[in-house]
């Protein structure tokens, strides 16, 4: 038997109240339906149901904004920590912050803050569920949505391949299920057996090829796969020639290529999005899409990192040639695709397709650049304002279904006149997505193109220059198809003998907070950037729970996250810096996550902000703040 | 309770001057939000706004230090561009800002009277906010980016209330053409940051990191001359000089206290505020200073002269506020080697004086034009004296001020404007630039005469003469105006009759009009004795104010400006006695011509017909400007239209169609729906990503 | 007694059967036939892992859970998406009356 196993801190439960709650609250969810299911009509337990899992969100979304407050308020020394913690939790928060579970997860900044975004986003799609009887088994579909989203999370906060491999069935499962769960039409039935096929054959190879990385390294963890292949030779190192290690590693792209609908895993998402009810699809597209990246991100630029880019070629053998391709291919494919669609939520799915390829640029970034954590920040960026851009979207989807029954783009014609300022909140959102500049999607391509130009890899430079270049051309393409929802709604009379109704506030509210966000993070990214970076560098950096907090860790330059770069690579040419951190690079990591901490916790909680703190001794911390910027002059 | 004063004593102002420009843009907000409910009470929270951000910048003013910029927030952080909400309250901010909210309440609550009754109320207080939002938001930042940001929101507002009543043609055109004409500036601005961000170290915009010594000196000799050069073309458009000044007359189509705020006292002087900021960068330039300076010159010259003859009182204010940009960018152009700061706080001080007076005569106007019903021209009127006391008084407060007679305010700032003309013309003399100035001087002087002349033209035409109130039979009630392009008034009268109504025709403004009437003047009186950077005055001040020369000490706590050349204050005697003189024979002239009915005015414009006509024309700058670059673009764009229709489209179609003929008979094949294909072809993917991997 | 046999042995019946597992869904139509294939496919999968388990030494920091230990989750996962796949596949079977899935092609494009 493992000795390892007896260690087990079992304080570690602590940190995963959120998904704790989650889970509870599904069971919770279910038995209520099976109580009220005799008594109430299925719109009534609709309701009913609903707001019972939005109060479970609501809990769940305390639990992760405490629970990162009491990390935070823990490790703060000089605060002390919170009286109504027992000793034994102070002290376990204090020092804790890095893996729990004997290091099968993590808890830190990044799984924080993730937490937080995705118990939001399962609020928005369970209210924008509300809006319509697709289905009389409430309890079941709000249960299984929130499970997907305790997959989701745990998925985002998998430090190891085995729970990496049960998050994602456990998301993927219940996904699956209420793809189907539109009971009267026929699609829906049809893009759920889809997608469960494709999912599985998808998960099948993806566990091939974890079987294969298992044996070429002899263990899970990402960590120490890491080093163990960057312990290997120089010669053996990188892929060329060999078989195994390929084929491992594409074997495992198609797992994740598959829950991000990459090119050429993606012809299930068009379907699979059309067929399932808009709520369901919304989460599929950010939620899965979201958690997928992540982990796709802590698989490939953290465990299979020094296969990235081993060699000077420029673009092989590591999987940055394979990630390019696949991301060329994907963004132009998805764009051109969905050009031709009439269907709103299948030219939401080509869209999404396409974004996946805009994503995969910064990934190809983030793995050779000297800012690899800012350039997997700028991912993450993308993919929050990608998310609730969505969400909005797919509100806008379930409008049409509901009153319109059907969801083609004409079915909007004339919306612009009907309710002009929701057709505005829409505009915005497409605006959004093309990458206009004032909102945040414009944001989100400009730092993830500007980090991609933005490093001096000699031989990867024109490849991600190559793409950039792609990327951009492709969004002058998408403007194309999303002009015509634009069109759709303000240029055309309404026709079609079903009117579209007043919205009503759960169609309403994702749409608007989808403005919002796009209008705020566009005005204002500053913020959420520097908050991404923060949970880009616990994300891409290993955290033992044996070790004091993250902080410590990262200005650790002999901490197991920071080899030294292997003779080979110090003395190539232009040396790729990987991710891997140089002692100082890393005291920057460490300021800048203290900085993003701060912030993610006053995101947390507006209100927890020391606005109450004594005159006094506000007016010394203005007096320092002058003399910095007095001394930087 | 103690603990709320302790907090109030904590009170930075400094910290907090980002209130400034927020209560107005809060007030904005809630005027444009709630312009349903609040309908006839809009101002409220605008005013309320207004006057609490003066408040503030009252406080800022006293604790005013130039070494401290507050950051707000950050805001843009891109790879390596850093822009952050960052402020500066120095000298030159803290005076701008009080003047500039001082000005606008003001302007606001003779608004509340003048706009009574508009259809657009709600509409015209939220950009009234928004407009002070943006231009106090231009004066605090403290890089060029966030500068340039405010600089096209001040414009966009100018655009907005240019065309307020955008139903008449006139007005919709006169908006264009502001925002066209300032697009151009904006184009040389937008050059500039370009170039500074190429240049300066760090990629760092901010005016602490640019406007110091180090990064002064390792500037590029091309740079050191390229981007004073480039910042003064966005002056130019901004403030309205040569060759960009032909939108201000033309902005004259919005309301008077648009006219009043933006085009007199405030947005046009960014451009004067942007030179004086970036002065340690422009002092780099003597060759720029002296284009500078004879740019000032000419403008204030021509459009003096064009001011003689019009017939508009408006535009004469508008030409007249043109004139006296050009003042202060001779001020300006001044600034040369040891008279350096001297110049520039004469620009400054002239800058601050005439946003009352001009103001002032702008309102003095307004409240005119709103007892005339609407009409502006002065032949149509005459003799309001009696019927308007209050306008008449404070209309010749403002023109005494404005023709620079002692002691109201203008006497004294151009008086410094002048002494720093002469000063750089010794300093420049090693240069070989001395005769410039001096005949810049010179030229000055004779735009004294002119300015007094046309100011009291416009007061005794207004005023004197036989009591005549506008009708409709006048001779010149139809659009008569020959030649003069844009002088359609009528349909001004045509649409704001319902507004305005003509019941009280004839009658002074109420006293939420005059107020801010009598406020101005006072301040116009006595803005250049209390504040006067003068030391001539210096013991008369002290021994009624205990102050010396305020203005000067405050504008020297201004980032970077420790860098200028800082002479000795001369006191020139003849300079004062001849432009008194000047200003005075100006007056006298007018008097004579047309305090009484007179045939002189008539008998000099058949003499010197050619020159009366071409002033009265405005030189037809106008119609050199259509032929030359609208005509030229209309030809161009004629061609473009021809290729764009058999040449580019053609092609756009043919490319656009492609993508949708490619996706429709490419790849729709692969999307058939089919799971098994499905599966196939990640199979294949795989086997061919394989092969790309261990090929290469 | 394991230690008989070369792992190699164990790979080529792992990779031999995944691919039959891969050729079996992509080219039987009845969607019960897909379903075993596919859990042809999880099962090589397994062979490999435990396989990998056996003969591999673990190195200084791998994990608490073995290969081994996936293997056990694995079987759990594939009964669960047996249990979703018979549902769908019976969904589906109700509106289609067959359970061929080369039936099931209503959204294309």
């Amino acid at each position: 038997m493992d000795p390892n196993l007896s260690n087990v801190d079992f304080r570690d439960f602590w940190q995963l109240a959120p998904a704790t709650v989650l889970s509870v609250w599904g069971l919770v969810v279910l038995l209520a339906d099976l109580a009220l299911a005799g008594r109430m009509s299925a719109p009534a337990r609709r309701r009913a149901i609903g707001w019972l899992t939005l109060a479970g969100v609501a809990l769940a979304l305390l639990a992760a904004a405490g629970l990162i407050q009491v990390q935070q308020l823990a490790k703060a020394e000089t605060q002390g920590t919170p009286g109504w913690l027992s000793p034994s939790l102070a002290e376990y928060f204090s020092r804790a912050g890095g893996a729990i579970f004997l290091g099968t997860l993590s808890a830190d900044l990044q799984t924080g803050v993730l937490n937080v975004l995705f118990i939001i986003m399962l609020g928005l799609v369970v209210w924008q569920s509300m809006a319509w009887s697709f289905t009389e088994d409430w309890g079941e579909y709000f249960a299984l949505v929130t499970w997907a989203t305790v997959g989701m999370m745990l998925l985002a906060a998998s430090e190891e391949l085995v729970t990496l491999f049960l998050t994602l069935e456990t998301m993927t499962i219940c996904l699956y299920l209420t793809t189907a769960f539109e009971k009267t039409r026929r699609r829906s039935a049809e893009g759920g057996l889809k997608y469960f096929v494709y999912g599985s054959v998808s998960s099948a190879l993806f566990l091939f090829g974890l079987s294969l990385l298992y044996g070429l390294t002899g263990t899970t963890q990402f960590e120490s796969i890491r080093e163990v292949l960057a312990s290997t030779g120089p010669a053996a190192r990188g892929l060329s020639g060999n078989v195994t290690g390929a084929t491992a590693l594409l074997l495992m792209l198609v797992g994740f290529g598959f829950k991000i609908a990459a090119v050429p895993f993606h012809q299930w998402a068009p379907d699979a999005y059309e067929g399932a009810p808009a709520p369901v699809t919304a989460w599929i597209a950010t939620g899965s899409k979201l958690a997928s990246f992540v982990a796709l991100m802590k698989v490939f630029l953290h465990a299979l990192q020094p296969w990235s880019h081993p060699s000077n070629e420029l673009l092989g053998p590591g999987w940055l040639g394979v990630i390019a391709i696949v991301s060329a291919v994907t963004m132009t494919y998805g764009n051109f695709a969905a050009l031709v669609q009439r269907n709103f939520k299948r030219m939401l799915a080509y869209s999404s397709i396409a974004n996946a390829g805009y994503m995969l640029v910064g990934v190809a970034a983030a793995s050779v650049s000297t800012r690899g954590a800012e350039a997997a920040g700028s991912v993450l960026f993308y993919l929050v304002v990608y998310a609730f851009a969505n969400i909005g979207a797919f509100a806008v989807a379930a409008w049409l279904v509901r009153d319109k029954k059907t969801d083609d783009i004409d079915d909007l014609n004339g919306l612009g006149m009907q309710s002009p300022l929701l057709a505005i909140c829409i505009l915005v959102l497409m605006l959004s997505l093309i990458g206009i500049p004032p909102f945040a999607g414009f944001f989100g391509k400009l730092y993830m193109f500007m980090e991609a130009i933005n490093q001096q890899h000699a031989k990867a430079w024109p490849t991600l220059m190559g793409l950039v270049a792609l990327g951009l051309m492709n969004s002058v393409v998408s403007a194309f198809y999303y002009v015509r929802v634009l069109k759709a709604m303000f240029l055309r009379e309404p026709g079609g003998s079903r009117r579209l109704g007043l919205a009503g506030g759960s169609i309403e509210i994702p749409i608007v907070i989808g403005t919002l966000v796009a209008i705020f993070f566009g005005i204002y990214p500053g913020r959420l950037m520097s908050v991404m970076q923060g949970a880009a560098v616990s994300m891409l950096t290993t955290t033992t729970s044996t070790s004091g907090g993250f902080a410590s860790m990262i200005s650790a330059p002999s901490g197991t996250g920071y080899a030294p770069l292997p003779p080979a690579m110090a003395s190539a040419p232009a040396s790729p810096k990987s991710t891997r951190l140089d002692p100082e690079q890393a005291k920057k990591y460490a300021d800048r996550m203290k900085k993003a901490e701060a912030q993610a916790k006053a995101l947390a909680s507006p209100g927890a902000q020391p606005k109450n703190a004594p005159p006094g001794e506000a007016k010394d911390a203005l007096a320092k703040k002058a003399e910095a910027q007095q001394e930087d002059q | 309770m103690s603990d709320f004063f302790v907090r109030v004593s904590h009170f930075s102002f400094v910290q907090n001057v980002w209130m400034i420009p927020c209560l107005p843009l809060l007030g904005a907000l809630i005027a444009a939000l709630g312009a349903r409910r609040l309908r006839s009470s809009s101002h409220v929270p605008v005013v309320a706004g207004i006057v609490l951000a003066f408040l503030v910048s009252c406080g800022a003013l006293f604790s005013t230090n130039p070494t401290e910029a507050p950051r707000v927030a950050g805001w843009l952080s891109i790879s390596n561009l850093e822009v952050p909400i960052e402020f500066r309250v120095d000298g030159l901010t803290t005076m701008m800002l009080s003047m500039v909210t001082f000005v606008s309440s003001l302007v606001a609550i003779f608004a509340v009277g003048y706009m009574a009754g508009d259809p657009g109320y709600p509409r015209f207080f939220a950009l009234i906010g928004l407009f002070v939002f943006s231009m106090t938001g231009l004066v605090l930042s403290n890089n060029y980016l966030l500068t340039y940001v405010f600089w096209e929101g001040v414009g966009v507002c100018s655009y907005l209330l240019i065309g307020y009543w955008h139903t008449r043609p006139a007005a919709a055109t006169a908006a264009l053409k502001a925002f066209l004409v300032n697009r151009i500036g904006d184009f040389g601005f937008a050059l500039a940051i370009f170039w500074l961000w190429a240049v300066v170290p760090g990629h760092d915009l901010s005016y602490g990191n640019i406007l110091n010594g180090s990064t002064l000196a390792a500037l590029p000799e091309a740079a050191k001359l390229g981007i004073p050069l480039l910042l003064f073309w966005a002056a130019t458009a901004k403030s309205a000089q040569i060759p960009l000044y032909v939108w201000l007359p033309d902005a004259m189509e919005g309301p008077t206290p648009v006219s009043a705020l933006i085009h007199a006292a405030t947005m046009v002087t960014a451009g004067v505020y942007l030179i004086a900021r970036s002065m340690p960068l422009i002092a780099l330039a003597p060759g720029v200073q002296v284009l500078i300076a004879v740019t000032g010159c000419a403008t204030a010259l021509l459009s003096a002269s064009i001011a003689l003859t019009q017939n508009d009182l408006k535009r004469v204010m508008a030409y007249s506020t043109v004139s006296q940009l050009g003042y202060m960018f001779m001020g300006l152009g001044a600034g040369v080697s040891d008279v350096a700061q001297l110049a520039v706080v004469a620009a400054m001080f002239h800058l601050f004086t005439h946003a009352f007076f001009k103001a002032l005569l702008f309102l003095a106007s307004g409240s005119v034009m709103h007892a005339m019903g609407d009409v502006i021209d002065m032949r149509r009127f005459g003799g309001l004296r009696r019927r308007l006391p209050i306008t008449h008084l404070t209309f010749a407060v403002g023109g005494l001020a404005l023709a620079g007679i002692f002691p109201f305010a203008g006497f004294f700032s151009k008086d410094e404007i002048l002494l720093a003309l002469k000063s750089a013309s010794h300093s420049a003399a090693g240069q070989g630039w001395g005769w410039v100035y001096l005949l810049i001087y010179w030229v000055a002087l004779v735009t004294v005469l002119m300015t007094a002349f046309y100011t009291a033209r416009a007061y005794f035409m207004t005023f004197w003469g036989p009591e005549k109130l506008p009708s409709p039979d006048d001779p010149e009630a139809p659009r008569t105006e020959p030649g003069s392009g844009h002088g359609d008034h009528e349909p001004h009268g045509a649409s704001q009759d319902e507004t305005h109504g003509h019941d009280h025709v004839g009658e002074e403004s109420p006293l939420v009009m005059t107020l801010p009437l009598v406020i101005l003047a006072v301040c116009a009186l006595l803005a250049g004795i209390v504040f006067g950077p003068t030391p001539r005055f210096e013991v008369l001040a002290r021994s009624i104010f205990g102050l010396t020369h305020p203005f000067e000490h405050h504008l020297q706590k201004t980032f970077g400006w420790e860098l200028l050349g800082h002479g000795e204050h001369g006191f020139d005697l003849a300079t004062a006695g001849i432009s008194t003189v000047g200003g005075l024979l100006g007056i006298g002239l007018a008097c004579w011509f047309y305090a009484t009915e007179s045939s002189i005015p008539g008998w000099l414009a058949t003499r010197f017909r050619s020159l009366y006509e071409a002033s009265f024309n405005k030189f037809y700058v106008d119609e050199v400007y259509d032929w030359v670059v609208v005509k030229a673009t209309w030809a161009l764009a004629r061609i473009c239209e021809f290729l764009d229709i058999y040449l580019v489209d053609q092609l756009v179609i043919g490319i656009a169609k492609l993508p949708r003929k490619l996706a429709k008979d490419l790849l729709a094949g692969y999307q058939n729906g089919l799971i098994q294909f499905y599966a196939a072809v990640s199979a294949l993917g795989v086997a061919v990503l394989l092969f790309i991997l261990l090929l290469f | 007694m394991a230690s008989d046999i070369p792992l190699n042995w164990f790979l080529y019946f792992a990779a031999a059967s995944f691919s039959i597992g891969l050729v079996g869904v992509l080219v039987r139509r009845n969607a019960i036939a897909v379903l075993m294939a596919i859990e042809i496919m999880l099962n090589a999968a397994n062979v490999n892992l435990v396989a990998f388990w056996r003969y591999r030494n673990a190195p200084p920091g791998a994990g608490p859970l073995p290969g081994v230990i996936l293997a056990l989750f694995v079987i759990t996962v594939a009964a669960a998406e047996v249990a979703v796949g018979i549902g769908m596949i019976l969904l589906c079977y109700r509106r289609w009356r067959a359970a061929d899935v080369d039936r099931y092609d209503s959204m294309s494009g």
